[in-house]
């Protein structure tokens, strides 16, 4: 636009010279009005100059910015970025301006299914959040229309890499599960102590009994029922035992979170038994297990999780230690006006924890699944629990409702959506007695460094009509096996040895002979992966400690459906 | 002699009757402490082992009562411990009246040597 005094000038270079008897121009005006233009002229350049300052600053603020913005079109074309927005899509500007968000970010040619811009254009709302995963990094994704006249000229497009938080989030999930298992330790030692007095005690008894030093004069004549009696409570101590290491084992599993159809009774049964000898005796618990309860689409470990750290919380909820926890599982089919908002129509499988304890106030019952919150004094924990679990529980697809009166109790309960499938697998296993060998006995190998477990190991089977050798560790069952290789039809190893380990000991011997058989045992569960196992010739997996039963029934199995001629 | 088991572990009460009786004592069983004390009202026993976490009525409160009521009684207590081991809990239960404090798992015969030292069996005291 002109100025005045340019608009002047011109006017005056246009005046018609037939129209003005005097054809010089006026110096003195011509003067002033070069004067006006020259200051016209700076006053532009300082207007530019300040517009060019004010757009290096605005860059300068846009590029300080650790969240990548993007500005966009209504096409979502890209037509700014900040650094930040450059750096973490790996390029430059050039590749970068004219581009579509998706092109860039999900590397699609489409609009992404989920694209949050399409609830900014239709529901008018000023911020939706999402999330992506770029090139290994988590993104929070926040967008924003931006509107002119009250017409939408294009969007804000927000990314914040919260990948550290994210893993930040998950060391939380297991920090907090291993404060359950310090929670847990103390309860789990309790049990531990009276199957120990149980075992410890009926073998003294049965020394002094055999040794005939008892007061009594009956105590002298151990009978074979008598004796029987005293091994029956070891073994049902031992299997106790046994049963505690196999919860405490799953419990402790790092969990994947990875999602496969699962059958949660099972899950949620385990889980009671483990509460049952961690929780003091002083807290009733009951567990209710719904009609026809399906599946759900799952990970048993944080299934696992989220049963202990809720029942645990209960537990801390209870006045002096005293009330009750019921925990119960049923299948729901939720129609019309569901429970709690979140929850949409459709069957579920509702888990729920109720406790008859000190109750939360609504104020309370808001704030709960804020990280770092907590009822619990200094020292008894960090608050992270239901932050965590609330992860876990949306990971699942899963909606969580708290109930709770001041004075009266807390009820917590999750929904899992169902799975359609509704194959149910019994697998009660029928008990059966060892086969005992024919004539021809099988020579078996025992592996393992703790000499009382082989030679305990080597006297069963050989009770079982077997001929056994023993080794210490992998380096002594080589040697052994070098010289005898075609003498030896099984083997049965430990996995964890010092030196030589059950599995490299099957793999040096797959080099020297590769049908000889291999039952691998171990105390900690999935040390080997199913392909290592089979290329190792291992046809078997056992778990410590290991039923005689079962190995002799496995054993009988391989020698009778694979038996080698050498 | 007669000794009351109160423990709600049914294969340690099995253990103890059986050791108990072996070595020439009466025994009778409870799995808590209420059960232990109604047995006990209605014919006393010459000693009480009680273990200490149990439901309904723990081990703390049943000696307390005992002793209130029976200031002569001998108690033994054992525990396995619970959230913070056995030893938090045993010396309490001293302090509450119990004669002698036992961690499990214990040695039986050293259980059954501090009996009969308590009952004034085999002279030697505890």
């Amino acid at each position: 636009m002109l100025t005045d005094s340019l608009k002047k000038f011109f006017k005056h270079l246009l005046k018609s010279p037939q129209n003005n008897n005097n054809c010089e121009p006026d110096q003195a005006e011509i003067k002033q009005l070069r004067q006006e233009l020259a200051r016209e002229t700076s006053r532009a350049n300082a207007l530019e100059d300040a517009q060019h300052n004010l757009l290096a600053k605005w860059r300068i603020v846009l590029n300080s910015l650790q969240d990548s913005v993007m500005i966009l079109d209504r096409d979502m074309r890209v037509i700014n970025a900040n650094k930040t927005a450059i750096d973490l899509l790996h390029t430059d500007d050039h590749n970068v301006l004219g581009k579509r968000c998706y092109e860039l970010l999900m590397e699609r040619k489409e609009q992404c299914p989920d694209c949050p811009m399409t609830n900014v254009e239709q529901e008018q709302s000023s911020d939706i959040v999402t999330h992506r995963k770029l090139r290994g990094k988590y993104l929070r994704i926040y967008c924003s229309p931006m509107f002119q006249d009250g017409k939408l000229e294009g969007y804000l497009h927000c990314a914040r890499d919260i990948s550290m938080q994210h893993t930040l989030e998950k060391q939380l999930v297991h920090a907090r599960k291993m404060e359950a298992i310090a929670t847990l330790a103390g309860g789990i030692a309790h049990d531990f102590n009276n199957i120990l007095t149980t075992i410890i005690g009926n073998v003294d008894l049965l020394r002094i009994r055999m040794s005939g030093s008892g007061q009594k004069k009956k105590s002298g004549q151990l009978s074979a029922s008598d004796a029987d009696k005293h091994l029956k409570a070891i073994k049902k101590a031992g299997n106790r035992a046994k049963d505690l290491v196999s919860q405490i084992l799953t419990f402790s599993k790092q969990t994947t979170g990875k999602h496969a159809p699962l059958i949660i009774a099972p899950v949620v049964k385990e889980a009671v038994k483990l509460l049952r000898s961690s929780l003091p005796t002083t807290i009733e618990l009951n567990l209710a297990l719904g009609q026809d309860i399906g599946k759900i689409s799952g990970d048993p470990a944080q299934i696992h999780q989220i049963l202990m750290n809720l029942s645990t919380n209960a537990a801390s909820a209870l006045k002096n230690g005293h009330g009750t926890i019921d925990i119960g599982l049923h299948p729901v089919n939720i129609t019309g006006t569901p429970p709690c908002p979140e929850l949409e129509e459709g069957r579920y499988i509702k888990l729920s924890v109720t406790d008859n304890g000190i109750g939360m106030s609504q104020k309370l019952q808001e704030r709960i699944f804020e990280p770092f919150f907590t009822t619990n004094e200094v020292g008894q924990g960090s608050g992270m629990g239901l932050a965590a679990l609330h992860g876990i529980i949306t990971a699942h697809k899963a909606v969580i409702d708290v109930q709770s009166e001041l004075g009266k109790g807390t009820s917590f309960s999750i929904y899992f959506p169902e799975l359609r499938e509704e194959e149910q697998a019994s697998a009660d296993q029928v008990e059966k007695q060892p086969h005992q060998v024919d004539m021809t006995p099988e020579t078996i190998l025992c592996v393992d460094d703790e000499k009382e477990i082989v030679a305990m190991e080597a006297e069963l089977l050989e009770c079982l009509g077997y001929t056994t050798v023993s080794a210490c560790n992998g380096e002594e069952a080589l040697a052994y096996l070098k010289d005898h290789l075609h003498e030896v039809d099984l083997v049965i190893t430990d996995q964890t040895m010092p030196g030589m380990s059950g599995l490299e000991l099957a793999q040096k011997v797959q080099e020297l002979r590769n049908d000889l058989p291999f039952f691998l045992c171990s105390g900690y569960t999935e040390v080997v992966t199913e392909q290592e196992a089979a290329e190792a010739g291992i046809v078997h997996f056992f778990a410590k400690p290991t039923e005689i039963k079962v190995l002799a029934e496995m054993a009988y199995q391989v020698f009778h459906g694979s038996k080698t001629t050498d | 002699m007669r000794i009351l088991v109160i423990d709600d572990d049914e294969q340690i009460c099995d253990l103890l009757q059986m050791s108990l009786e072996l070595s020439g004592f009466t025994v009778g069983v409870a799995e808590n402490g209420r059960i232990g004390e109604r047995m006990y009202e209605q014919e006393p026993y010459d000693l009480i082992i009680t273990d200490l976490l149990m439901p309904d009525q723990e081990g703390m409160e049943t000696i307390t009562s005992l002793k209130q009521n029976y200031p002569a009684i001998k108690i033994i207590a054992i525990s396995g411990g619970g959230r913070i081991g056995p030893e938090a809990y045993l010396p309490d239960a001293l302090l509450l009246g119990a004669d002698l404090a036992f961690t499990k798992p214990f040695d039986l015969e050293e259980l059954i040597k501090a009996v009969q030292g308590l009952l004034g069996m085999n002279g030697s005291n505890n």
